[in-house]
């Protein structure tokens, strides 16, 4: 797809237009210090998709969603959700999207149940609205049990749900998850594919990061590969495969570690 | 707008409620006694300034209202870190605009149990600025009008503070930063407050004239001269003092307001990966011990809290040292007065005491790596905390006797320090044996070991320091009650009885060590550390 100039951060042109794309990245950089996280990536994320963000540990995936969701600057660069601009103002774009951050950030001190009621009141929703939809999330995702239970008191995967739940309680018409299967158990990781194909089967786009190869090719269409803080290589599952696996693609999208040639022989002694 | 603040309460109020219930009911109920005697206390040191003699009144007036400010800004950071609702990055997902962020966020702040409590202690002032049935009904709106500025005041500076070491606490040295500040509030706050009785006394000497006219000079102290001056009947006068007190107030809410947004955008917690080591292992180890010292040697000052621990601990010790000679009001203090920095092992006994439970995860890496449960963890931990004893012990006589002016007996109270650290750390090695505490190593430089546990654990250190006390008592004494050169000779034995005690301590910690050893992993579990 062609793509406007990017605009800067704080002085955006008007938004791109783009019937099919519902995300579209331009040129984003971040830099930490001497480190360029992110070095300009741009990406287009067709609507009613299930886009993966896939890359080695530290190769800017995490920092690529939080641009997009409007929870970290860029350096250089804009990202449009649904048309409209996400920097300098991101406010108005949360009202259309959800995200499951990488860091679970909640309230350790409220419930489940009460962590629900006052996000999706904090949202704007009307009461009876969020005592439903908790009811009906919690039961979804199997926490109804612990519905009155501090999420301090959760389990990993407990809090990852809670927060899916959080993040999909206003409805949103596109979804982010950082890494959303990472110390999932398998039954909580089904859950949770369940909730997120539903959800894309009703309309929605979602975008996740994920270091599961499996995962990402049973689930997504389309796929980007990011090393170094840019796009190795992006489009549907078949243009990025080209034949092979997921995972065989990725390194040699990746590249092999340059140290794979130490032997342990010392191990087998 | 009043929706979300009345939203920002509610959550406020859910979250004080079930921290509270989760610790206990007794916590419960003794938090809110604690947070009505303080409201009680606070309004009657306020009120009782109506009564006063006219210099009593500045002094009262201008203290009581600068500690109040002071406690409000810096004692949740001290006792234990701020509340969920003062960092937005949690409420960073929602749509809120600026203003609807700072009306939750208000209605979060002045909910608080302690703010409210604060709120109740500065009706005081009102009281105190009461000059009689007619006149006075002006002045006592200016008295209102001076506490609700000062209330402003001190919610904005306080919620300032608060976000400023949210940013701070993102960094390496931010954090070792924003601890040296609240530990240097923490220890101007508490002699503040011991000192408002000799000062009231002695407000006529030099010294208490120049503290009090400095903190009537400070944003807390012109709230404290509009209610003197609306007691005296010039409330006119005293409105000048609220004016001026108002824009500060709206200053500092502005910075909140400014600061939330740096907090809520750019939360990234990620740095760039910063090397901080050399690629050599340094000391050299050659076997267990050496590689238990070494690694314990890099936590004490890696570790963010293990450095927080220095950094308290040397700034309470020399604080408290301190305390003693400024309370002298006016009289010069006694050559043997620097001998009070030894009062450093009381503020080192709680880390001392804990050497097993701090950080236990790591100690089951550890154990499960020496294959038993490793001594060599123990004395390594102790000999690596041994330096942040001696050096909070250091700081606090130097501070006496530089303070002070009293040299003479400073190289006598260094002669004491290392048998002192000894005698600690050996009773330290026992009980970290006996009833560790599990504590998590963390980001949070502030947060501390709770629970019901904790309650024992207090009792454990008051029993402990009194066997340091006891223990001590045989070299103390002689350095106290006696004269003379031959006192570096009880030094020197006290290093021999402190090294006695440090190996006595090692053998029945190793004992019990060996005793309880999986079942103490057990009791030390991660999950029992979070």
């Amino acid at each position: 797809m062609d793509l406007p100039p990017p605009g800067p951060v704080d002085a955006p042109a008007a938004a791109p237009v783009d019937a099919d794309a519902v995300v579209v990245a331009q040129q984003l950089v971040k830099r930490f210090g001497q480190k360029t996280a992110v070095d300009g990536i741009t990406l287009a994320i067709p609507h009613g998709s299930f886009y993966g963000l896939v890359g080695p540990n530290g190769a800017g995936k995490t920092t690529t969603i939080r641009m997009m969701v409007g929870l970290l600057r860029p350096d250089q660069g804009n990202v449009s959700v649904l048309g409209r601009w996400v920097w300098p103002q991101p406010a108005p774009i949360k009202n259309d999207i959800g995200v499951l951050p990488d860091d679970l950030r909640l309230f350790e001190r409220l419930t489940g149940r009460e962590l629900l009621t006052y996000l999706g009141l904090l949202r704007g929703l009307e009461r009876a609205v969020v005592d439903n939809r908790t009811d009906d999330l919690l039961e979804t995702l199997g926490l109804t049990a612990d519905g009155n239970t501090l999420v301090a008191d959760y389990s990993t995967g407990m809090r990852k749900k809670v927060a899916l739940a959080a993040a999909i309680l206003h409805a949103p018409k596109v979804l982010f998850l950082d890494e959303p299967f990472e110390s999932v158990d398998p039954i909580s990781s089904r859950t949770i594919t369940e909730v997120l194909q539903g959800f894309r089967e009703r309309g929605g786009t979602v975008v996740f990061s994920s270091h599961v190869m499996d995962t990402v090719e049973r689930l997504c269409d389309h796929v980007a590969i990011i090393a170094n803080g840019r796009i190795a290589r992006s489009g549907t599952i078949a243009e990025v495969c080209n034949g092979k696996r997921l995972d065989d693609a990725f390194v040699d999208a990746v590249g092999s570690p340059a140290s794979a040639g130490g032997s342990l022989d010392w191990l087998h002694q | 707008m009043i929706r979300l603040a009345r939203l920002g309460a509610g959550m406020r109020w859910a979250i004080t409620r079930n921290a509270l219930r989760r610790r206990g009911l007794v916590v419960f109920v003794l938090t809110l006694l604690g947070a009505g005697l303080g409201a009680l206390i606070g309004f009657g040191t306020l009120a009782a300034a109506q009564v006063a003699e006219a210099d009593d009144r500045r002094v009262i007036l201008t203290l009581t209202c600068t500690i109040i400010a002071i406690a409000w800004m810096f004692g949740p950071l001290l006792i234990g870190g701020a509340d969920e609702t003062v960092d937005p990055s949690r409420l960073a997902l929602l749509p809120l605009s600026g203003r609807q962020l700072a009306a939750v966020l208000t209605g979060a702040a002045v909910s608080s149990p302690v703010t409210i409590a604060l709120g109740i202690a500065l009706l005081g002032g009102v009281v105190a600025g009461w000059a009689g049935p007619w006149g006075g009904v002006f002045g006592g709106l200016v008295s209102l009008l001076a506490m609700l500025a000062l209330f402003v005041f001190g919610l904005g500076a306080a919620r300032s503070v608060a976000a400023l070491m949210g940013l701070a606490n993102r960094t390496r040295r931010g954090r070792d930063l924003a601890v040296l500040i609240a530990a240097l509030a923490g220890v101007t706050l508490w002699i503040g407050s011991q000192l408002i009785g000799p000062l009231v006394q002695s407000s006529g000497t030099r010294r208490g004239a120049r503290i009090v006219d400095a903190m009537a000079w400070s944003p807390p102290g012109w709230a404290a001269r509009a209610v003197l001056h609306a007691r005296a009947g010039h409330p006119l006068a005293g409105l000048w003092w609220v004016l001026a007190l108002v824009p500060v107030g709206a200053v500092l809410v502005w910075c909140w307001a400014r600061l939330t947004g740096r907090l809520l955008v750019g939360s990234e917690r990620h740095q760039a990966r910063r090397a901080v080591g050399t690629g050599v292992v340094w000391p050299r180890a050659t076997n267990a011990n050496g590689a238990a010292l070494a690694k314990a040697w890099r936590y004490q000052w890696r570790s963010p809290m293990k450095r927080t621990q220095t950094l308290i601990t040397v700034v309470m010790s020399a604080g408290f040292a301190l305390l003693q000679v400024l309370q002298l009001a006016g009289d010069e203090p006694a050559p043997k007065a620097v001998f009070v920095g030894l009062i450093a092992l009381v503020f080192c006994a709680d880390n001392a005491f804990n050497v097993v439970g701090f950080d236990s995860p790591s100690l089951w890496l550890e154990v499960t790596a020496g294959g038993g449960f490793g001594h060599n963890q123990l004395r390594a931990r102790l000999l690596a905390y041994s330096f942040n004893v001696a050096l909070a012990a250091v700081a606090a006589i130097f501070a006496v006797a530089i303070v002070g002016g009293v040299w003479a007996e400073v190289p006598l109270a260094l002669a004491v320090v290392p048998g002192a650290v000894l005698c600690l750390l050996g009773i330290g090695a026992f009980l970290s044996a006996v009833a560790p505490l599990p504590q998590a190593d963390g980001d949070n430089p502030f947060k501390r070991p709770a629970g019901s546990n904790g309650c024992i654990y207090g009792i454990s250190i008051i029993a402990a320091l009194v066997c340091v006390s006891i223990a001590l008592a045989p070299v103390l004494v002689p350095m106290l009650a006696g004269d003379g050169r031959w006192r570096y000779g009880v030094a020197a034995a006290g290093t021999l009885w402190g090294w006695g005690l440090w190996r006595l301590g090692l053998h029945l910690a190793d004992a019990v060590l060996a005793r309880r050893g999986p079942d103490l992993l057990a009791e030390l579990a991660d999950r029992a550390a979070l």
